[in-house]
């Protein structure tokens, strides 16, 4: 059995003389949930659209399922269920006439996971998919991922669009599904709070490159957010890799986002001369670990 | 697979194929209408006159001149449109068929509609014209209108091709050329008017081609 579901070896991509990848790695172990966070502009969507075969990258190799994304083969497409952002349907097909179309191409289809999600809409079959509402379409396309039983889901964006009720309810689903059939999955969304409900590993992207790229459970024992009160540090204190991942500055109260532990960071201060007696550490959720990571700004 | 690919176009296109089979009856009953017409008002001998020296049947029967052309536009439109739409092709890019056989395929479906849509004018307007004239009128008002019908068939790949081509420069510069290439099928007032038709039917042969190339160019990302 093949070891990553996804491996993209130096991708680089270009649109016209503009970098937006450079060099990016990326491994996806099988039968683990990632999400790919990112702010917008980062290369996030690039990155999917290499992954799901609609762009070709300027250099670096992608390879899912062991072969290159830009040139899976149907025995292939046929084990990657997709999501497209803004939950892409046939929206001119009813909800019957959709299930129809799709079941004739996957061998192994499962009508009924896409008719138990359906009947929680409670929508007549004959229902067209363009007069439903987001969240609605949301189930339909889910539905019809589930019933392709896929070994890989990319799901881009999955959550835009929906309300608090139906993102619950797509990630209660996906969740059960997943662990269930032992299935790997690769999502992106702007809702940090519910990915972090989700995934057993984070990729952050940055500026061209990947910032960070572990399990979450690593990422929140390892990352931490220190603060305390110093007037004079903002003249000695600076972002650097080693020690300072992120710092911010309002008043005089000092907050730092760094990989190193309590007592590192206090020898560090130390040797600066900045006093620090107050110094505590702030848990924090995903969302606040990614604001420290990538910054406010 | 192809089952389910002639499902989906037959969604797309069956109101289009049933209000055109429809246009194509009042057509052909507007046409019987014309000829007993203008062959009461003008008397036989003189619509006989007309007929032969100023290529009555194509003159007067414009609807059937451009009926092909709207044909061709509706469905090349009702199947692609809903398509490239919020990038919906992408859904079909996924399927696990081949992206030449499913585009081809595609397009297959939708000329085989359009085809059937143009046959059954054609053998219409065979019988409408053959009740009143002799063989030879018949043969050449038919061959005279045969480039309309293949026009109707250009205009399907056309546009096609253009809504498919990822770019808006280059969906722009395919529709003026398209639109000059369509032009020339639709010249002909008089009988006998084009030397020969094996060009226009070439031209027409390779088009489902630029689909490919279309398709191709959405795959790959071109923007």
């Amino acid at each position: 059995m093949m070891e990553h579901v996804i491996e993209c070896q130096n991708l680089t991509h270009y649109y016209g003389d503009k970098l937006v990848l450079n060099n990016l790695d990326l491994k996806v172990e099988r039968g683990r949930i990632f999400g790919i966070l990112g702010k917008n502009g980062m290369g996030k969507t690039t990155t999917i659209n290499i992954l799901m075969g609609f762009l070709r990258p300027t250099s670096g190799k992608c390879l899912v399922l062991g072969e290159e994304s830009h040139k899976l083969s149907p025995e292939t497409r046929q084990k990657i269920g997709l999501l497209h952002e803004g939950h892409l349907a046939y929206d001119f097909m009813t909800i019957r006439q959709v299930e129809k179309f799709y079941s004739a191409f996957f061998p192994n289809w499962k009508p009924d996971y896409y008719w138990d999600l359906i009947g929680k809409l409670g929508l007549s079959d004959n229902h067209k998919i363009k007069n439903m509402s987001c969240g609605q379409r949301s189930q339909v396309v889910l539905g019809l991922i589930f019933a392709q039983d896929p070994e890989l889901l990319i799901l881009d964006d999955y959550s835009m669009g929906l309300d608090p009720g139906y993102r619950a309810l797509f990630i209660d689903y996906l969740q059960e599904y997943v662990r269930e059939k032992n299935k790997t999955v690769f999502l992106t969304s702007h809702i940090i709070q519910d990915v972090e409900k989700v995934v057993d590993d984070t990729i952050i992207m940055g500026h061209q490159k990947l910032l960070l790229n572990m399990p979450l459970a690593t990422l929140k024992k390892n990352f931490h957010r220190y603060e305390f009160r110093n007037a004079e540090a903002v003249r000695y204190l600076k972002i650097d890799d080693d020690f300072i991942t992120n710092l911010e500055f309002v008043s005089n109260k000092v907050t730092i986002y760094s990989f190193k532990s309590l007592r590192e960071i206090s020898a560090f201060l130390d040797a600066l001369k900045l006093t620090h007696d107050d110094i505590r550490e702030i848990p924090m959720s995903l969302e606040e670990a990614f604001i420290g990571l990538t910054g406010k700004y | 697979m192809l089952k389910a690919i002639l499902y989906k176009e037959w969604i797309k296109l069956r109101w289009a194929v049933i209000v055109i089979a429809g246009l194509s009856l009042l057509t052909l009953a507007y046409s019987i209408g014309m000829i007993n017409y203008y062959i009461e008002f003008q008397g036989a001998l003189n619509n006989w006159l007309y007929v032969i020296s100023k290529s009555l049947l194509l003159r007067n029967i414009v609807f059937v001149k451009y009926l092909p052309l709207i044909t061709g536009l509706t469905f090349a439109l009702l199947q692609f449109v809903p398509e490239m739409s919020r990038n919906r092709m992408r859904l079909s890019y996924h399927l696990p068929i081949s992206e030449k056989k499913l585009l081809l395929s595609s397009v297959g479906i939708g000329y085989a509609f359009l085809l059937a849509e143009i046959v059954f004018l054609f053998f219409g307007l065979w019988l409408v014209v053959a009740i009143n004239y002799p063989a030879e009128i018949v043969q050449k008002a038919l061959v005279s209108m045969v480039p309309w019908f293949l026009g109707g068939s250009a205009i399907y790949f056309l546009t096609s091709f253009i809504i498919l081509e990822p770019s808006w420069i280059y969906r722009i510069i395919y529709g003026i050329v398209s639109a000059g290439l369509v032009s020339l099928y639709f010249q002909a007032s008089t009988y006998d008017q084009y030397q020969s038709l094996w060009a226009f039917i070439l031209i027409v042969a390779l088009m489902p081609l630029t689909i490919l190339f279309a398709g191709h160019r959405f795959r790959r990302g071109t923007k």
